[in-house]
């Protein structure tokens, strides 16, 4: 008998309890080593992608694999790039995915610890079709080769309640404007808040600034304790983390004005709030979120069918299918052009996204800083912004 | 003759479970990594660690913890008292499934739920609003004290359970002595649970301290401009790659946790002392 307890004697028997234990210890072992294995059954028509989960269409993959016969399994790798930096370099990301989609700036350390190769591009026609100033986005290029791929760019800038401030917000000093003390915000990431204190000191010649994504050692000590006084002054409400945090300040009126993503503003103005996005005079916040190949893609032999991938991601349908599902889009025109050729979708509303993000780019009024997730001095950075948090 | 159930083979493998792993985190904390591992020695991760802005980091977060620890397992204790005094057994049931079982299951669920109740529009602000007349904007959903009350809130069950398991366990002579003699509650309280359930107390202590040293949610989304968490702390230094320091840290944690057992055989040995 198996039970712990014998009928026959109705005591209990450690060594029976033990060994089924022990028995009860290894069967689960052995299975989840089995269900690991599982996992790593693959083939050569499957990609892997690890990539920011804005950068999944879901059933929209099926399409993928009707046109090239890849089937892709997408793992969302959370999009912060500091987890992000982590598995690629200690840990097996760079070799358990084909590619990855992140935001733009880390492919330099990554490519100079050999976790990812630069792309073909000789192998990706549809590149030709990507708008140039795209192509020139520095972060992308490591020595000259292209390692990073922009999939969906956009420009950010400042969200905002027009009722609440009393008109139409044309500078990011509405952040830092004692007027709205404690009823504005920025984000709890240094990587998007400090360039948008850069790009308005910079442009309103409040202190020297050379490359607000890019500052040096004394730009950021200038622009860092400037946003600690403003902190412990209380202009401040909060520093909002994440999509909902976002959205819950903007749709309970509890913060006026603060820095963010589009997508928040469509959020409010869905719910009936007269929320606006502002044209910034001293310029937006350009970022891209780029398609990087991991060296696990070589050692697999698959590196031409990632190249087949990138190009079929640029081709039309997925520029459609995320500016459809999640309002970015991919920068070329092939997606109004799929849209017309093949009637899938709402032709002039792409139009209208894609010109939308374009007219932010090439608006004689506006300029775009490029966010950097890795500049030279990020450990500086980082040391700041925890300096900002204690403060 | 029997055989014990825990013999020195299995506190030899159970060391092995966990010395190992304390002796990789503290070893790889000084290892300095590059892109292609591991290529040096060094303790760069402690002095990481133990610097100013790092130690006022991780003072913040341990002197959180403790606060909300001891009320969680205070308010605790008086809920698993008043349970076990006048709750019948299938209530006591009731309680513990419905009422607790939820707060286990997911914090930025409930952290997201305080979020509408105390928000400027929230739930606290509307009633105020209708009982007083007028606009009372009392709350917000974003200040250093909401995020005190909601972990205390969130660590509350774990030490109800604790509790109750405690009382439950003190043998029935007790209080069928006690009631003999006519002993109030409070007297009961005082004389016979709280001395009983001093390691109950203790664990209910470490458990939600632990709970509250690590959460989160709390801080990210009810803290107002303040973000000093355990995890906001690991993720800096990733995103700094001070991987040595994420391990530092989990070394000086899990040394506080082996400090914690051995001070708990000490309060288990008293109080079977005073069982004597």
């Amino acid at each position: 008998m198996s039970s712990a307890y014998t009928q026959t004697s109705n005591s209990y028997n450690s060594n029976l309890s033990r060994a089924a234990f022990l028995r009860l210890l290894g069967l689960s072992g052995a299975s989840i080593g089995l269900l690991g294995l599982a996992g790593c059954k693959r083939d050569g028509e499957t990609i892997r992608l690890y990539a920011s989960g804005t950068l999944d269409i879901g059933d929209g993959w099926k399409r993928l694999e009707q046109d090239l016969g890849i089937r892709l399994l997408f793992d969302d790798n959370g999009n912060d790039s500091g987890p992000i930096i982590a598995n690629m370099l200690n840990g097996n990301a760079a070799f358990d995915y084909d590619a990855g989609g992140i935001q733009g700036g880390i492919e330099r350390e990554l490519a100079l610890a050999g976790k990812i190769l630069p792309w073909d591009l000789s192998k990706i026609p549809n590149w030709e079709t990507v708008w140039p100033w795209i192509k020139d986005i520095p972060n992308c290029k490591v020595n000259g080769k292209q390692y990073g791929l922009p999939l969906i760019v956009n420009a950010d800038s400042i969200i905002y309640l027009p009722d609440k401030i009393g008109g139409t917000v044309d500078s990011y000093e509405v952040l830092f404007d004692p007027k709205f003390k404690g009823r504005t915000a920025m984000e709890d990431a240094w990587m998007n808040s400090v360039i948008f204190t850069a790009i308005y000191f910079k442009e309103n010649s409040i202190a020297p600034i050379a490359d607000p994504g890019d500052l040096t050692e004394s730009e950021l000590g200038v622009v860092m304790e400037f946003l600690i006084q403003k902190k412990t002054e209380g202009q401040f409400r909060t520093f909002w983390r994440g999509w909902e945090d976002g959205v819950r300040l903007i749709k309970t009126g509890e913060v006026y004005a603060m820095t963010g993503w589009e997508p928040i503003v469509y959020e409010a103005q869905k719910a009936g709030l007269n929320a606006k996005y502002a044209i910034p005079r001293e310029g937006y916040e350009g970022w891209s979120n780029n398609l990087v190949l991991h060296v696990g893609a070589e050692e697999r032999g698959i590196v031409d069918r990632v190249h087949e991938f990138a190009n079929w991601e640029l081709g039309g349908f997925y520029g459609c299918e995320i500016a459809k599902q999640r309002g970015y889009v991919v920068p070329n025109s092939s997606s109004v052009a799929y849209a017309k050729r093949t009637g899938e979708f709402d032709a002039a509303e792409q139009e209208r996204m894609l010109e939308h993000v374009r007219g932010k780019f090439m608006s004689d009024k506006s300029k775009v800083y490029w966010q950097n997730t890795r500049p030279k001095n990020f450990k500086l950075y980082e040391e700041w912004w925890s300096k900002l948090r204690n403060a | 003759m029997e055989r014990p159930l825990v013999n020195s083979t299995i506190i030899g493998l159970i060391a092995l479970v966990f010395v190992v792993p304390l002796a990789m985190v503290i070893s790889m904390a000084c290892m300095s990594f590059g892109g292609s591992g591991p290529n040096g020695f060094s303790t760069e991760g402690y002095s990481e660690i133990l610097s100013t802005l790092r130690l006022r980091e991780l003072l913040v977060i341990t002197t959180r913890a403790l606060l909300v620890a001891a009320t969680a397992t205070c308010v605790a204790f008086l809920v698993s008292w008043s349970l076990f005094r006048v709750g019948s057994e299938r209530f006591l049931l009731f309680f513990l499934t419905l009422m607790t079982l939820p707060f286990l299951a997911n914090e930025a669920v409930r952290v997201f739920a305080w979020q509408h109740v105390l928000s400027e529009d929230g739930v606290f602000n509307a009633l105020l609003s209708r009982v007083a007349g007028g606009d009372v904007r009392l709350f917000n959903a974003t200040n250093n004290l909401n995020v005190l009350v909601v972990m205390v809130l969130n660590c509350i069950p774990f030490g109800v359970f604790i509790s109750t398991a405690s009382l439950k366990t003190v043998p029935a002579i007790y209080w069928k002595v006690s009631n003999d003699l006519n002993l109030s509650s409070t007297s009961m309280f005082l004389k016979i649970a709280l001395p009983l359930s001093k390691v109950a107390l203790y664990a209910s202590f470490v458990v939600t301290f632990f709970i509250a040293f690590s959460l989160s949610s709390e801080v990210n989304f009810l803290g107002g401009a303040s973000k000093i968490s355990l995890r906001n702390l690991v993720l800096s230094l990733m995103s700094a790659s001070k991987f040595q320091s994420i391990f530092a840290l989990g070394a000086l944690m899990t040394l506080l946790i082996v400090l914690f057992i051995l001070a708990f055989r000490r309060v288990r040995s008293s109080q079977l002392l005073s069982m004597s």
